[in-house]
């Protein structure tokens, strides 16, 4: 609820006041969700209480976390005690990109999926047209692979109530992003299958950040960017998740994209919802911790609503974001 | 002198997050009058300039939108008894 003031004024200081209400709906928080990706040692962000304690201020119903044939108890329990905590409901990446499974990896896949009982849905491989890192599986055969890898993920989660969405392209090169997904639905498999929309997928994800243009974030190439994939997959229908953006917190970043302050990530962040929302997108906020950074220079290190100086959760601390978000999914 | 008079209103009272939202406020002041002077001027020989007027406001207002959230209203239309703000929810 918002107030507002009207005051007029003569020259001699006479005032009359009249005040009235309005309210913003909010966004509706069954399709805000942040991401909980990194895992180490079968620990998301190596830490869980203080992880779920941070989940539980924020408020946020859907978290997206990642599911892989090796993820181990002590995950698969952190996934559980969100949804109990929160009485929401998990999205999840499916594999490493670019890391085949076997028939006896979906299974274990499925399985874990479904034994967590709060699955809402699935999606393909995370940036499977980028390799990040020289220790990253190389990039030969990744078209083949993540269609494949799609067409297994459908076939997997078919008839189980669990919504299957794409593969989340890297776009980070944006003429490129359209490219690789042309290529991926101009492949055709050795028994002449082809991916096809409505089949191998029921939402469309993406990673799509709102970049700025002349010092503006300007929302309206989302517009361009959904016509594209729309005519690029043939798919007018399904919904859309855009599965990574943020907004990111890092002063001494010299690369080509922009940083902001932490006051302007948190003005920002009502706006970029409304943005992703107005369009009917599901959002994935990326993401909730920061990375340990000391140069302060790390993009990728500081969308985090939550600055974490060190892996010691005794000295994490909430970016005015935090509120802002908490805001937008619990009033 | 008078107090003046204010009232306002909302096209809605709940909106979509950037929606337009408009606010109309009724104001006054018995004492605001508008005074519009004459001049002519007249040579020897009789010959007058055209009328020039101008207009005064004696006891004008000022309008004051203050909003809780930050947001900021635009003043569109102003009859002096009657202005429109927009802003985006």
């Amino acid at each position: 609820m918002t107030t507002l003031h009207v005051q007029v004024t003569d020259r001699a200081g006479h005032t009359a006041e009249t005040s009235l209400t309005y309210t913003v709906s909010t966004p509706d928080a069954g399709d805000l969700s942040v991401r909980v990706f990194p895992h180490r040692q079968d620990l998301i962000y190596r830490e869980h209480a203080a992880v779920l304690k941070h989940l539980a201020a924020l408020g946020v119903r859907r978290i997206h976390g990642l599911i892989t044939p090796s993820t181990g108890p002590k995950t698969l329990a952190f996934y559980r005690t969100f949804a109990a905590m929160s009485g929401g409901r998990v999205w999840l990446t499916v594999g490493e990109p670019r890391v085949p499974l076997t028939t006896d990896d979906w299974n274990r896949v499925r399985s874990k999926a479904l034994g967590l009982g709060c699955v809402e849905r699935v999606y393909g491989w995370n940036e499977p047209n980028n390799k990040r890192s020289p220790n990253d599986p190389p990039l030969t055969n990744w078209v083949r692979d993540t269609v494949r890898h799609q067409r297994a993920l459908a076939a997997t989660f078919a008839g189980t109530g669990i919504d299957v969405g794409t593969f989340q392209l890297w776009s980070g090169n944006q003429a490129a992003q359209f490219d690789h997904l042309a290529a991926l639905m101009d492949f055709t498999d050795t028994d002449g299958t082809r991916l096809r929309p409505g089949t191998e997928w029921t939402r469309i994800a993406w990673h799509w950040y709102i970049r700025p243009r002349g010092g503006v974030f300007d929302p309206a190439p989302l517009d361009v960017q959904e016509s594209r994939f729309r005519a690029i997959t043939g798919d007018q229908a399904s919904p859309i998740d855009c599965t990574e953006t943020g907004l990111f917190t890092a002063p001494n970043y010299t690369g080509g994209a922009v940083s902001v302050t932490e006051e302007q990530q948190a003005a920002l962040l009502a706006p970029l919802v409304g943005w992703y929302r107005d369009r009917g997108y599901g959002m994935n906020y990326f993401e909730l911790l920061d990375q340990p950074d000391p140069s302060s220079a790390l993009r990728e290190a500081s969308f985090g609503l939550v600055r974490t100086p060190t892996d010691d959760p005794a000295t994490w601390t909430r970016k005015p974001a935090f509120a802002a978000f908490r805001d937008l999914v619990t009033t | 002198m008078a107090s003046p008079t204010v009232t306002a209103s909302l096209d809605k009272p709940a909106y979509a997050p950037g929606e337009q939202m408009t606010l109309t406020v009724t104001y006054g002041d018995p004492d605001t009058e508008a005074l519009t002077v004459t001049v002519v001027v007249t040579d020897r020989e009789g010959n007058t300039s055209a009328p020039a007027e101008v207009t005064a406001i004696i006891d004008p207002l000022t309008l004051t939108v203050t909003d809780d959230s930050g947001r900021t209203w635009t003043k569109v239309s102003d009859t002096g008894a009657v202005a429109v703000f927009r802003s985006t929810a």
